[in-house]
This record gives C-alpha cells, sequence and structure tokens, in this order.
C-alpha cells in the first residue's frame, strides 16, 4: 500500500503508509515490533526497497546486540556522531538509550564541549577524538589511532568505526529522504539503531 | 456457512475452548454465532490475514461492548460525561499510525527495559510474604495485584490502591466482553464511570505537577494543542492503559504457572537453568493465551477459508485457536519449552495493533518466574483443583490457583 499523495509535499521520497505486502519488509515490521518498538519513518521509507530495509535493520540490530564494545561507549559514539551530523540527527531522542547504558546526564550536557569537560575519563576522550576525526576533513590522526589501539581491542576498533559510519549514514539518508525532523525523532523511537 | 455445530460454542465459558477450536478448525473454520451475533475466525493463516489488513477490517469494535449496554446504562454514562473516545486499540488507518507513534514514544522497550530493575523489586514483598504458608493460592498471593502495581508505576501513581484498580478492570471486563445479568450491568455503571474518572484525575494532577511518567508525558507532546492531541483522547489512552496493562497479565502467569506445574520436568528445567525462562514465558503465551480471542469488523465483502463473509460482519478472531492450529506449529497440541517456532504466536496481535505492551509482559511475566522458581523450587499444583476461568469472549485466566510452595 503506497500513497503519495498522503505525504507532506516537502518529501519527494515515496514512504509506505500501511503495512508492507512485500514478505522481506514485513518480517522486518513484525520483528521490531515483537522487540517493542514501532518501525518509524526511515523505515517506512527504506521499505519501498525490501531487500535494502532487511540489509539496514540487521546490520543495526548487530551494531546494537553483537559487539563487543562496552555499550556506553557506543552510545557516546552515536551521540557525538549525531551532533557532528546535525539537522535531521535528533540527538535529544538517543539520550534515553544513552542514559540506560549508563552515559551520565553530565557527560550528555557537555559533550557538545566535551575537551573542556571533565566528565570523560581517557578512554571515553579516546573515543570522542576518533569520532570527531572520522567527522572532519582531518580524519583521524596517527596519534589518535594509537590513544584508541591503547584502550580497544581490534575488534572494538572495528565496531566503534561501523556505529559512527553508521549513524553518520543514517543521518544522510534521513536528509536525502526528507524525513523532517518530527520523523526522524519518530524513527529513532522506532528503531533505535535506525 | 451452515454449520449444524455451532451452537456448541460457548463463547463465555472457557472450559473446553481448545476441544472445540480443534474441532472447529478442522470442519467448520469460520461460522456466525447468533448467541453474540459475531462470525468466529479460528484458522492461524485466516486470522493473520486479518490482523495484517486493517483496511477490509477495522478495529473499530474492538473494546466495544459484546453485548450493547442497556439504555439506563447508557443514559446513566452519558450524562456523566463518560466519552472514551477511539484511539490506538480501536481506531483505523490513517489515524491510527498517529495515536500509536505517540504513545510508542513513551511505551516501548527502552522504557520498559530501564524499568526491569524496579520491576523485580517489586516482587519482593509478595514472595516474602508467601514464605512458610504452605498452600496458597497464587493468583490472591501474586500475579492478581503485582501487574498492576507495575502500570501504576508507569503511570505515575505508585501509591495507588492496587486492588481498587483490579476491581474496575473486572468490572469493565464483565461489563464489555461478558454476560451479566442485566440489573447487574446497570447497577455496575458507577463504579465504571469511576474508573474513567479515575484516568481524568491523573491527567488534572499532572497538568499541575508534571513527572517523569506516562500521562505527563502525554501532556508534554499536546502542548495545549488540541490538534495534535485532546484531552479526552489522552484520557482515553490513560483508560486503555489501566485496563489492558494488568488484566491480561494477571491472566497469562496464571495460565503459564499452570501448563508449567501440570508438567512437573519442564517446571525443573527452569529451576535447573533460569536462562530457559523466557522460552518458557512464549510457549505459555501460545499454548494458553490470556487474550483468547479479539474482534474485528468487515468494511466489505471477504473470503475467508471459502467461507462468504458480509461487509459489516462483526469478527470474533480466536487467537487461542490459531495458537494450536496445526498448519502453523508442529504438534501444536503440545506444550513445549524448547519448540523454536512458538514466537510465531498470535497473541499480541500482528501488524499495525501489534501490543503495545506485549515487551512489558515478557518482562514482567519472567520476573515473576525467576523469583517463585528460585524461592518455591519444589512447588506443586494443589491436585484435583477445577480451574475456574474468566467468564469473557477475550479474556481467559484462572480465579484461583492454588498451590503447595513446598518450601
Amino acid at each position: 500500500m503506497i500513497a503519495d499523495d498522503a505525504l507532506p509535499h516537502d518529501r519527494p521520497c515515496t514512504a509506505l503508509t500501511g503495512e508492507p505486502e512485500d514478505p522481506a519488509a514485513s518480517a522486518i515490521f513484525e520483528q521490531i515490533r515483537d522487540g517493542g518498538r514501532e518501525p518509524g519513518a526511515l523505515h517506512r521509507a527504506l521499505a519501498v526497497s525490501p531487500a535494502l530495509l532487511a540489509a539496514h535493520y540487521q546490520l543495526a540490530m548487530t551494531l546494537r546486540h553483537e559487539t563487543g564494545l562496552d555499550r556506553a561507549l557506543a552510545e557516546l559514539a552515536i551521540l557525538r556522531t549525531s551532533q557532528i551530523e546535525g539537522g535531521a540527527y535528533p540527538f535529544d531522542r538517543h539520550t534515553a538509550h544513552a542514559r540506560n547504558a549508563g552515559v551520565t546526564q553530565t557527560q550528555i550536557d557537555t559533550l557538545g564541549n566535551w575537551r573542556e569537560s571533565d566528565a570523560f575519563d581517557e578512554t571515553e576522550r579516546a573515543v570522542l577524538t576518533f569520532v570527531d576525526g572520522l567527522g572532519t576533513r582531518e580524519r583521524v590522526s596517527d596519534e589518535t589511532h594509537a590513544m584508541v589501539r591503547a584502550r580497544l581491542d581490534p575488534a572494538q576498533i572495528v565496531e566503534l568505526t561501523a556505529i559512527a559510519g553508521f549513524y553518520a549514514g543514517a543521518a544522510r539518508l534521513a536528509c536525502g529522504l526528507r524525513l523532517g525532523q518530527e520523523d526522524a525523532e519518530a524513527c529513532l523511537d522506532g528503531g533505535d539503531a535506525s | 456457512m451452515n454449520c449444524p455445530f455451532s451452537d456448541q460454542f460457548r463463547p463465555f465459558q472457557h472450559p473446553g475452548s481448545y476441544e472445540f477450536y480443534q474441532w472447529a478448525r478442522g470442519d467448520c473454520p469460520v461460522f456466525y454465532s447468533p448467541d453474540i451475533d459475531y462470525w468466529v475466525v479460528t484458522r492461524y493463516e485466516d486470522i493473520r490475514n486479518i490482523l495484517r489488513d486493517p483496511g477490509t477490517f477495522s478495529a473499530d469494535n474492538a473494546l466495544a461492548p459484546v453485548d450493547p449496554f442497556p439504555d439506563e446504562l447508557v443514559t446513566f454514562l452519558q450524562s456523566h460525561d463518560f466519552k472514551p473516545q477511539k484511539v490506538h486499540p480501536d481506531c483505523d488507518p490513517p489515524r491510527h499510525q498517529h495515536f500509536r507513534k505517540i504513545a510508542m514514544q513513551y511505551l516501548n522497550i527502552t522504557t520498559f527495559n530501564a524499568l526491569a530493575g524496579e520491576m523485580k523489586a517489586m516482587t519482593r514483598p509478595y514472595i516474602d510474604k508467601m514464605k512458610g504458608q504452605g498452600t496458597v493460592d497464587l493468583v490472591e498471593a501474586l500475579t492478581y495485584e503485582y501487574p498492576a502495581r507495575v502500570i501504576l508505576r508507569l503511570l505515575g501513581e505508585p501509591d495507588f490502591d492496587a486492588r481498587k484498580l483490579k476491581e474496575w478492570g473486572t468490572n469493565r471486563l464483565n461489563l464489555v466482553w461478558g454476560r451479566i445479568a442485566e440489573e447487574d450491568r446497570i447497577s455496575a455503571g458507577p463504579e465504571l464511570l469511576a474508573f474513567w474518572n479515575f484516568a481524568d484525575r491523573i491527567i488534572r494532577d499532572r497538568m499541575e505537577n508534571p513527572r517523569d511518567d506516562y500521562p505527563s508525558f502525554l501532556l508534554g507532546v499536546r502542548g495545549g494543542d488540541d490538534s495534535v492531541l485532546t484531552l479526552p483522547q489522552i484520557q482515553s489512552m490513560i483508560y486503555a492503559l489501566l485496563f489492558a496493562g494488568h488484566e491480561t497479565t494477571t491472566n497469562a502467569a496464571g495460565n503459564i504457572i499452570i501448563e508449567l506445574l501440570r508438567r512437573r520436568d519442564q517446571w525443573d528445567k527452569l529451576v535447573a537453568d533460569p536462562s530457559l525462562i523466557p522460552a518458557a514465558v512464549e510457549e505459555g503465551l501460545r499454548f494458553s493465551s490470556s487474550v483468547i480471542a479479539w474482534r474485528r469488523r468487515t468494511t466489505r465483502p471477504v473470503e475467508l477459508s471459502g467461507v462468504a463473509v458480509p461487509q459489516d460482519a462483526k469478527l470474533l478472531i480466536c487467537l487461542g485457536s490459531a495458537n494450536h492450529d496445526d498448519d502453523a506449529f508442529a504438534e501444536a497440541e503440545s506444550f513445549d519449552i524448547s519448540r523454536k517456532d512458538t514466537r510465531r504466536h498470535l497473541s499480541f496481535g500482528q501488524g499495525e495493533h501489534f501490543c503495545i505492551g506485549g515487551p512489558l509482559a515478557r518482562i514482567e511475566l519472567r520476573i515473576m518466574l525467576e523469583e517463585l522458581t528460585a524461592a518455591f523450587p519444589a512447588m506443586r499444583l494443589v491436585e484435583e483443583q477445577d480451574f475456574d476461568w474468566t467468564q469473557s469472549v477475550s479474556f481467559r485466566g484462572p480465579q484461583k490457583l492454588l498451590v503447595e510452595l513446598g518450601d
């Protein structure tokens, strides 16, 4: 069921408004609901390409549930990436996940200026430096790499990089598919790692 | 469809329901029940398709009284501003998504998981009180009150009398889903109204004193804008949660414990390895659903299992029957916590009305089983008890569950 006319005019993408007819997309919607969330705007946008929705969702779930990186570090990386990418990626909807993972309110409040904050320990600073590097033209310096390597094992470094990349990509998707602020919030609620 | 045996269907009585369903799925999978003026649907495939097509199968009768209210009750309720609005449980697309999206910004797994520690602690007074009592009624001792305590916590009313909430829930269940004498229905009016007004009282309080709870969240989303949510809609959303949030979990807990204790080896497996508890919860939900049937209405003529069903037909979709359908589950009639296909059960529905509280119920049920298996590993069913099931078209659970604690 696809209804272009049900969408706001400023959204050029064709999002699914009802239930997916495609079995692959439908299975993903069922998984999301079974896990206690509702398919969000991004899932509905991706559902018009069911194989892509499935792959995107599986990667999101792998990054969330099957990685060895400390969850608080992962959430910090997600928050910081969202902050750097800005716009459609609403920082505030992510704070609940972060708090549940053990990120403190002070850390959330001072993340925008984390270099000046004393709320972060050495490992957290290394992770934030790394994430900041990925999001800028400087990329990641040898020094930053050494700092991260001293604190994370090789698998965790891969995971951290993948998480930051995934969330930067999700922000691009939200932007490119013209998911408004409100819809993007819903998609974060709906999918955790969407 | 001509179904010569449809008069054997006892929509309000649950002893023998599963035997009836088994027969119906084979010989008479879709039939009309003049007793309740509903078309009864019993096969997994039909029910799944119905749930997944909200355009053809409207949810607008999901919370309507099975037997229409007597005029006197309607007049009484209307004159006292009893006006529940259609919100997420009983409205259709595209409006449905609007309410559901808002509700799920708060009622989601993140919120539920964050409460899990507290929820575990909330069982302790009940467990401690049971210790040394020998024989207890588990419904009375734990499963009746505990889910109500959890819901009151989500609603920011942790100190409210859980017993009162349960009484209101039972009263509403009897009026809407049950069949009780006309005079009892009329005299139940004031308590139904008191239940509805409780939701209003919560909202009025949070407008003055917002907190971190579901009502305050809804008021925050509304931001004073009736085009987002009206106050009666918020009241209806809370009224929905005040009922659905605990009645079903109380019954599910009783049902699961009965099935486990009937098969001692499976209970013992949980005692030995508590990591099996989530699988046991899931199989219990499948095998003995606390929501045995739910309701829909056709918006056009349809065909179900070869049976022509007219437009505007009211459907009773038997979730309990779907969960025992051999076409959907291997050896569907056997209770086995190690089966792999359990999670396809329809106890929480499917599609865009999938039970919002399902993941919360799973956590509560898991916690109750963890606490009970740890505190009373030798617990046994008191022998030769006849279970007295809830009398309603939709809900099934034991009114009493006598166990020897063996501690």
